[in-house]
């Protein structure tokens, strides 16, 4: 067991190209999964946060139920199993209907993954927002949409915001399964290297040493802005 | 004499557990009833149930004479006529003081920022916390909060406005800022119905004194009446108790 750095170094530098090809996928992939995959959780979240009231109405009863019922079969699907799986078995079953490149595939697989954690998360930052907060909003007449949106949600996303960026740094690592459907991101980028000069070692500790270095970069900057977030005096659009 | 609301043999269960029986009476404009009563005898749960905080389970309020369970009638509208100071204030944790008093105005009352800025202002000094318009909420004392949670009620022009315990959470040297404000409101007018357990402020502010006890309205009269020649047994022993407990 040895390891030649200098011949690592090398590699990166004579494949320079392909690797920072791959960093970009990367980062796009993470970036765009953990956004669109918030985005998601937002709704999903907020969806099963619903409380059904005995005075609800018999049809908005069964439209709670059955809100609550499918978002709960989306968390327990994708929680449930490999993204590797869900991406093989998703770009296969909808590559007919939408004639889609493993790019645009994985960007979708890797955002709707991603939804389904956000949505536990913010679900559980929704009811860690104190009731009280939402029954000051409804005594002064705002409605459940206004309620959520200018109350609820920003406070439950300060209240869980290490667990939401935290979904970019998984991302950043998770992205990688995509390359079973031959999304060419960093560690897809890697193999290829690594199958033509046949220096497996090496190949993969440079992989390995970009890995690092974007979790780590990502890590700092999420510290600030969750420092930022914590120390803020905001300032509401509709107030300056 | 002007009725605001009319509450019609409420009944609140939660569970099995029958809070509220048959509650009947009614609100006149510039009235200020102060509901008294042990603890647990349902006080809040009525004024939450007058705001929609609660659903009933039987009876009827009414609004200017309109059904507020009606399917048609507009809760929102009604809720921003009737506003509510809670024990805990409630203040927006994610808003600043300004803020908190501008977005009850602008989402429901649609008023534009200059205007509702300006009536924030207008309020924030009168309960004398103009100076921490930019503060978070989290920067103020106890008695800071209600005072804002107060002006941030005011902000709405409020038809009534209720008050559920609203120096129970204070500092004792709080409590006196908070009663004040609440007087002069009193004076000015201002239709409330305010849950305590300050009796001179019953004594001294209200028109009408309403003594619950078990769910049920015990007694009701002028303060003079509940205070200085309660009928009811109920009533004597509760006050006989707080004056004890008081001394
Ligand atoms: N959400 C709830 N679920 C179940 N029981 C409740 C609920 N809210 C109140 N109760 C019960 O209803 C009864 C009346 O409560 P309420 O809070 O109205 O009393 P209160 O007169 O305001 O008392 P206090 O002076 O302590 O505030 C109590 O027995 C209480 O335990
Ligand atoms: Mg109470």
């Amino acid at each position: 067991m040895s390891i030649d750095f200098a011949k690592a170094w090398e590699i990166f530098v004579e494949n320079i190209s392909l690797f920072s090809y791959g960093i970009q996928i990367t980062l796009l992939y993470a970036v765009v999964g953990t956004v669109c995959g918030f985005l998601i959780g937002l709704v999903v979240g907020g969806i099963r946060a619903i409380e059904i009231n005995d005075y609800d109405s018999s049809v908005s009863r069964l439209f709670k139920r059955l809100g609550k019922w499918i978002t709960s079969f989306y968390i327990w699907v994708f929680r449930g199993t490999p993204m590797m799986v869900q991406a093989m078995f998703l770009y296969y079953l909808l590559k007919p209907a939408f004639n889609w490149t493993p790019l645009v595939a994985g960007l979708f697989i890797i955002s709707i993954n991603t939804g389904a954690y956000m949505a536990e998360i913010i679900r559980a930052g929704i009811q860690s927002v104190d009731a009280g907060q939402s029954e000051a909003a409804k005594s002064l007449g705002m409605t459940t949409s206004q309620t959520l949106i200018s109350v609820i949600f920003p406070q439950a996303i300060k209240n869980t915001f290490p667990s939401i960026g935290n979904q970019l740094i998984v991302n950043i690592k998770d992205s990688s399964m995509l390359n079973v459907i031959s999304v060419t991101e960093l560690y897809f980028q890697t193999t290829s290297v690594a199958g033509s000069n046949m220096k497996y070692i090496e190949c993969f500790l440079v992989a390995a040493i970009i890995y690092l270095f974007l979790t780590t970069i990502s890590t700092f900057i999420l510290n600030y802005i969750e420092k930022r977030l914590n120390s803020e005096k905001q300032s509401k659009d509709f107030c300056s | 004499m002007d009725t605001i609301i009319q509450v019609q043999h409420l009944k609140k269960t939660f569970k099995q557990l029958e809070v509220l029986h048959d509650i009947n009476f009614d609100i006149h404009k510039g009235e200020v009833a102060t509901i008294i009563g042990s603890s647990g005898s349902g006080k809040s749960t009525l004024l939450r149930c007058i705001n929609l905080l609660e659903r009933l389970d039987d009876g009827h309020i009414l609004y200017h004479g309109q059904d507020i369970l009606e399917r048609h009638f507009d809760v929102n509208q009604y809720r921003s006529k009737v506003g509510m100071v809670f024990q805990g204030f409630n203040l927006f944790n994610n808003l600043t003081v300004l803020e908190n008093c501008m977005i009850g105005q602008i989402k429901v009352l649609k008023r534009n920022k200059e205007e509702a800025k300006q009536i924030a202002f207008k309020y924030l000094e009168k309960v004398g916390m103009s100076a921490f318009a930019n503060k978070s909420s989290a920067q103020l004392s106890g008695g800071q909060k209600q005072r804002v949670a107060i002006a941030r009620a005011l902000c709405m022009n409020p038809e009534v406005l209720l008050f559920d315990e609203p120096t129970s959470a204070l500092d004792p040297e709080m409590v006196g800022d908070v009663l004040n404000i609440m007087k002069e409101l009193a004076n000015e007018g201002l239709t409330m119905i305010v849950v305590t357990h300050e009796m001179e402020f019953a004594k001294d502010v209200s028109s009408r004194v309403i003594f619950m006890d078990q769910g049920v309205i015990a007694e009701e009269g002028t303060p003079e009446q509940i205070f200085e020649h309660p009928q009811e047994a109920r009533t004597q022993t509760f006050l006989k108790r707080y004056l004890k407990t008081k001394e």
